[in-house]
């Protein structure tokens, strides 16, 4: 139990960090914020007014305190682009984007870490090349051109997948998903709207294959050099010695010892993943968070950026805190440490 | 006298941490001057503190309290300069030779380091490298080579080099061949001593390696705890070790597993009780089987000895036949012998590599010590003897044992089926020896007591009648550690051994399970036994101290009930005898009672002469009447004297 | 007397795209009679343990293993056979009990899928692994077997490897260098039980260890290894009070004691040649104080009084 407060408590120290430094980063940036919020045509009057309403004018760390007191009651400010409270669009485009995410990684552990083992397996012939080359192209290519390939392939000229969207428009009139959870594809599911579970799996695929294409060439390259490295330790020779067979050896004893630092790499990526989906939803017209995102960095809407960041940490956060719980539950060794 | 080169006076070094807040001392207060050119050498089991030593004494750590002085100037409070200087006379080899030196470094440079911290230039380095690789067998065409380049010797070489290369006067060897293989051990061993002559050096090495030390070392310091328990010169103190715990360290460290050529040839699991090979046996169980000590007395009074010639002297008539003393006891493959006579001794004699301290198997000897055990325990009321074994033990509630009572086990009136033949391999005897661990166990045999005990069925009535049944005792030894919640040795310990002031440490053979064998399993040496025997005399009482209750001694004494049926092989050898208690009743006029196990094994007690015998013997067979006639024969005649 | 174990010139290479890289072993033979222990002695990278890994059948797929592994019962068997017999017949216990055990199981888990290869009864299998658990020392079982080996000491650990060698009856039981990780009072005590137990259970030895002087004194015959071959073997007793092999030789003069003069030890000088193949004559020569013309011919193993030896001049 320690070791969770110990987790938790410089988890709590890595979020004000993360949300210190965006805040500083944003208020010292040239761009007078007040000036994006007012428009080109206010006068330099309407700016000081402006910015004593917003605070603007007190210092950095008082700005700072306000700032997280505001947030933690709900209150992450406006939006200066869309008028619109921040939380709000957020809330409206993170379930999207989790679906995403969620598919993503799923795709890329299932196959990821089965094609990795395989590939273990028959270490040095033709299996483990052609899984290493799917691999290397998995991390090498970027992922808005992977999209567009696999947009001008899949969806332009075998016309297998729609190209862009989250479903198909007239959906939204023939069979509307009622609104649940806010996780589109899930409520669909527990409402019992299968047409429009059908018709978003098939335009999740395209998106969620580009997104996990990084992730899937990483734990594949990372569960064949684990599973490697485990086969040849003093522990799998004592087991071989004692008589076990090759496939309780394989699948029971080796894969688990294995998997800690693929449980790691997970982790790892599927924080890559939360900005992998900027470039992803661009792409595909996905009405996550992604699209938010890219226009609130180009538009220079702080309130908004800021709130992403933190929602990005806090994510990040998460995540890693759910990995150190697997690999203590793999691993007794972890509570040591 | 020698020149003193470094003094280390009451040095002290705490660590610190945050779960022990009163810190650890590693080292505490340790004082020791080494003199020029001798080699100091300390040993200690890891975590002794030798190394915190070492580290104090050449300066790479700081002592919390105490001074070092090296050749006459503390480290302490010096300028950079200064301290710099007085570090050149030190020198430093540690264990792991490849990673002293680093990688990256050639042979030349890694040599030359210290030289070119200690600024000197080019041409003396490149003058001094080459005469110190030369000095430690080395190639000139081995200088640009680096470490992995060059086998574990030839990097102790190097590491060797640089360590002289400032010309230092003390060098510290820390475990300086612990890595290497034995011949090129000897190398580097032999070398060390060739830089020492040559270079003038004064060594001070830490190995837990007690054969490098003592080869190397004038003078060795043996660390416990922080502590030299012992220092003296190496010669002395490794053949005569006075601290007990130098004689341990250097026990154990001689010892490496169990020595082949001590046990006899054809020795296995199913032949070490028959002669001749009982004699190897009988005197080392511990070595081949698994033991419980049993703890002697913390502080035995001396046994009063005034030794009666009169003993050898007597001559014996037995089996038609007339026996010297000393030929009687040949004949009857006498281990040892001690006799007792009103408390004094009066005659020991030992045989076969017997001495006064060691230990012997007492076979069923060890059931009158488990009888005396019950007599206490009963006193104390933590066990009723008029209960049943199954309402102890509700294990054995189905066995033969459910429904006898403790005093029907004590005194071998259970009737149960169990064939005590000795050599019959389907007997129970010998499926009671498998379990105990004694004997081999066939595939597929359970091994432990416990289960074997189990299997036992009732044959007719209990305390109708007497049958020697060995499988009793071992069921009343697993309960008294049961219903006590102590273990058996211990209790031997606690009750018996420690209060009548045995002198050895005594063990118990355990089964696979950690049960004491009560039927057979202790070994004592002669004179405990002896010691024994003369309590059961003083009716229990020792130097004040009534250890048995009286009432049970006289109990003893005065045999088992005539309504128990005795046997046949009882009554040709003591008429009128009986089995009381765990001990055999002679009912004879002078009324002694004994203890007897197979081979040999005797304790007589005779009240009337006040005499107690206690006698091991390695027999070649277990049970045989005209042995058992002339051991009462031989006991008889001592008694009579 | 009959053997449990016959081995006839087992040779190694390793091999890397076909092409030799190193050949530790160069022609073994040697013979563990039944119930009784066979020490292997040598130094690092004489071919000790490969020789265990070769007889176990547990040598990487680049090793080309040539020559006779004979067992009772079996005769001649190949490393597909073994993949049947060993940790049934034939067991290993091996240096680092650390490194030995799974580090993500405990040690219940990891004796029990030992113990489930013998068609016992899910009942059975509890009680054998406390029967052996207390067999070895280790009484507290309950809490042994729900450690995970971090938790215990090596010593322990130690003594449950010898716990699950035991778990089926071996008529052959491989220990290399048991001791050698482990404290030597910790290490004494677990030679101790392995010898005890062969007692008891009759198991003969195979009992490789750098430590001459152990061996010298656990094991009835004694073989010493130099670079991939055995040079000399014969009773323990006869071996060491009467080396015959100048490598045995320089191998017992090495030994530090009180006893010896500082600096007079017996220090075989250069090293142990690190390239095995190709090498021609007796492999010993560079490094034989004793060498002959004659040693450029590799030497045939002799009979001399009770014991084997290669050397050309064991005759004289």
């Amino acid at each position: 139990m320690k070791v969770v407060w110990n987790r938790l408590s410089s988890a709590l120290l890595v979020l004000i960090a993360a949300s210190f430094i965006t805040f500083t980063l944003a208020r010292v940036i040239p761009n007078d914020p007040s000036l994006a919020y007012i428009g080109p045509k206010a006068t330099a009057a309407d700016a000081a007014k402006l910015r004593i309403t917003l605070g603007l004018d007190q210092p950095i760390p008082v700005q700072y305190i306000k700032y997280v007191w505001q947030t933690l009651h709900g209150n992450w400010g406006y939006s200066l682009s869309t008028k619109q409270p921040v939380l709000q669009e957020i809330i409206d485009r993170l379930p999207s984007t989790i679906e995403l995410i969620f598919f993503a990684m799923s795709f890329a552990f299932i196959f990821g870490v089965a094609l990795g083992v395989y590939a273990a397996k028959y270490r040095g012939r033709v299996q483990d090349s052609v899984i290493r080359i799917l691999a290397i192209a998995g991390v090498s290519m970027p992922a808005f051109w992977l999209g567009l390939l696999l947009q001008l392939l899949f969806a332009g000229r075998l016309a297998w997948f729609p190209a862009t969207g989250q479903f198909d428009i007239d959906l939204k009139y023939e069979h509307p998903i009622s609104k649940v959870t806010g996780f589109p594809l899930f409520d669909s599911i527990i409402t019992g709207n299968f047409t429009a579970t059908l018709n978003g799996l098939h335009h999740m695929v395209l998106p969620a294959l580009t997104l996990s294409a990084y992730s899937f060439g990483l734990l594949s390259r990372m569960a064949r050099a684990n599973l490697l490295e485990v086969m040849s330790s003093d522990y799998i020779k004592v087991a071989r010695a004692y008589g076990l067979s090759e496939r309780l050896i394989f699948f029971k004893l080796a894969l688990k010892n294995a998997l800690p630092p693929i449980v790691t790499v997970t982790g790892l990526s599927t924080a890559y993943l939360i900005t992998g989906t900027f470039f992803v939803e661009q792409v595909y017209a996905w009405p996550g968070i992604g699209g938010f995102a890219v226009n609130s960095l180009l538009s220079i809407d702080y309130p908004a950026i800021m709130g992403i960041t933190l929602l990005a940490a806090v994510g990040y956060l998460v995540i890693n805190f759910i990995v150190d719980l697997i690999q203590a539950k793999i691993d007794p060794r972890m509570w040591l440490r | 006298m020698s020149e003193v080169v470094m003094s280390i006076s009451n040095v002290t070094k705490v660590f610190t941490t945050r779960a022990l807040k009163a810190g650890f001392k590693a080292v505490d207060s340790i004082s020791i001057d080494l003199l020029k050119g001798e080699i100091l050498g300390v040993v200690g089991e890891s975590g002794s503190g030798k190394s915190t030593l070492a580290r104090c004494a050449f300066g790479i750590t700081p002592p919390t309290s105490g001074t070092v002085e090296i050749l006459g100037q503390t480290l302490a409070g010096k300028s950079r300069k200064a301290t710099r200087e007085l570090r050149a006379n030190l020198g430093f080899v540690f264990q792991d030779p490849a990673g002293s030196i680093n990688p990256r470094m050639s042979v030349r440079d890694a040599i030359a380091e210290p030289l070119m911290l200690a600024g000197e230039n080019t041409v003396a380095i490149d003058k001094r490298v080459e005469l110190l690789l030369d000095r430690v067998g080395l190639a000139a065409s081995q200088l640009r080579r680096k470490s992995h380049e060059l086998s574990g010797g030839q990097c102790q070489r190097v590491a060797i080099a640089r360590a002289l290369a400032t010309n230092p006067k003390i060098v510290l060897l820390d475990e300086p061949t612990s890595s290497l293989d034995l011949s090129v051990q000897a190398q580097i061993l032999n070398l060390l001593e060739e830089l020492r002559q040559g270079f003038d050096l004064t060594y001070f090495i830490i190995s837990h390696n007690l054969d490098v030390v003592s080869h190397l070392s004038d003078r060795v310091a043996v660390m416990k705890d922080g502590k030299f328990v012992e220092v003296g010169d190496t010669k002395s103190v490794i053949t005569n070790p006075t601290h007990v715990f130098t004689r341990e360290l250097i026990s154990t460290y001689s010892r490496v597993g169990l020595d082949k050529r001590e046990i006899p040839v054809g020795f296995t699991l199913d032949s070490w009780q028959n002669g001749p090979l009982n004699r190897w046996a009988f005197q080392n169980v511990e070595k081949f089987l698994p033991t419980a000590i049993i703890e002697p007395s913390l502080n035995p009074p001396s046994i009063p000895v005034a030794i009666d010639s009169a003993i050898e002297a007597i001559e014996i008539d037995v089996a038609d036949q007339r026996f010297t003393f000393p030929e009687l006891l040949a004949d009857l493959d006498t281990d040892s012998i001690v006799i007792m006579r009103k408390g004094v001794l009066v005659y020991e004699k030992y045989f076969n590599e017997m001495t006064v301290n060691s230990p012997h198997l007492l076979q069923s000897v060890s059931k009158s010590i488990l009888g005396a055990l019950y007599a206490i325990m009963a006193q104390k009321a933590v066990i009723d003897v008029e209960r049943t074994i199954g309402s102890y033990l509700p294990e054995l509630i189905n066995s033969a044992f459910g429904k006898a009572t403790i005093s029907q086990a004590l005194d071998m009136s259970i009737s149960i089926y169990f064939s005590e033949d000795y050599l019959d391999p389907q007997s129970e005897m010998t499926r009671l020896d498998i379990a105990a661990g004694w004997r081999s166990a066939p595939e597929g045999t359970d091994c432990g007591l416990r289960p074997f005990l189990k299997t036992l069925r009732i044959q007719d009535e209990h305390g109708k009648a007497f049958q020697y049944c060995s499988a009793n005792t071992d069921v009343l030894a697993w309960l008294i550690a049961e219903v006590t919640g102590i273990s058996y040795p211990e209790l031997v310990s606690t009750y018996l051994w420690n209060p009548m002031g045995a002198h050895d440490r005594a063990s118990i053979i355990l089964d696979c399970q950690g049960l004491s064998v009560g039927n057979g399993g202790i070994s004592t040496s002669t004179r405990d036994l002896a010691l024994f025997g003369q309590l059961i005399l003083n009716s229990g009482c020792f130097n004040n101290n009534q250890i048995i209750p009286q009432f049970w001694i006289d109990e003893t004494f005065a045999g088992a009930s005539p309504k128990v049926a005795s046997v046949d092989y009882l009554q040709a050898l003591h008429p009128g005898g009986s089995y009381k208690n765990q001990w055999w009743i002679t009912a004879s006029q002078s009324r002694e009672i004994y203890g007897v196990g197979i081979y040999g094994q005797y304790i007589w007690v005779d009240p009337t002469s006040e005499t107690v015998i206690a006698k091991f013997s390695s027999l070649e067979v277990p049970v045989d009447a005209l042995h058992s006639r002339k051991h009462m024969a031989l006991f008889r005649a001592i008694g009579r004297l | 007397m009959n053997s449990v174990l016959k081995i006839t010139q087992l040779e190694v290479d390793f091999c890397l795209n076909g092409v030799i890289m190193n050949s530790p072993l160069r022609g073994m033979n040697l013979e563990v009679k039944a119930g009784k222990t066979l020490g292997i002695v040598g130094e690092t990278g004489c071919g000790k343990t490969l020789t265990a890994m070769a007889i176990m059948g547990l040598l990487p797929s680049t090793a080309v293993v040539r020559g006779d592994i004979e067992l009772a019962d079996h005769g001649r068997v190949t490393a597909v056979d073994m993949a049947r017999i060993r940790g049934e017949e034939i067991v290993m216990i091996f240096q680092n009990p650390q490194s030995a055990f799974n580090p993500i199981f405990t040690i219940g888990e990891q004796l029990k899928m030992v113990a489930k290869r013998r068609n016992i009864a899910r009942s059975e299998i509890e009680k054998l692994l406390i029967s052996r658990l207390t067999s070895v020392g280790l009484n507290d079982t309950k809490r042994v077997l729900a450690s995970y080996p971090h938790e215990l000491s090596g010593g322990m650990l130690q003594r449950a490897m010898i716990a699950m060698s035991l778990l089926s009856s071996p008529k052959l039981l491989i220990a290399d260098e048991p001791t050698t990780a482990l404290d030597a009072t910790v290490g004494d005590q677990v030679l101790r039980l392995i010898q005890e137990l062969q007692i008891s259970e009759g198991f003969a030895m195979l009992f490789i260890s750098h430590d001459v002087s152990a061996v010298g004194k656990t094991s009835d015959e004694i073989a010493v290894v130099y670079a991939g071959k055995i040079v000399e073997t014969g009773p323990t007793p006869v071996v060491m009070n009467n080396p015959k092999h100048p490598y045995t030789q320089g191998l017992l003069g090495a030994i530090p004691s009180a006893d010896k003069a500082r600096g007079t030890l017996v220090a075989i000088s250069g090293n142990v040649p690190s390239k095995l193949t190709g090498l021609v004559g007796c492999s010993f020569v560079e490094r034989c104080p004793m060498r002959i013309d004659r040693c450029v011919d590799e030497p045939p193993m002799v009979k001399v009084d009770e014991h084997s030896v290669a050397c050309w001049r064991s005759e004289q």
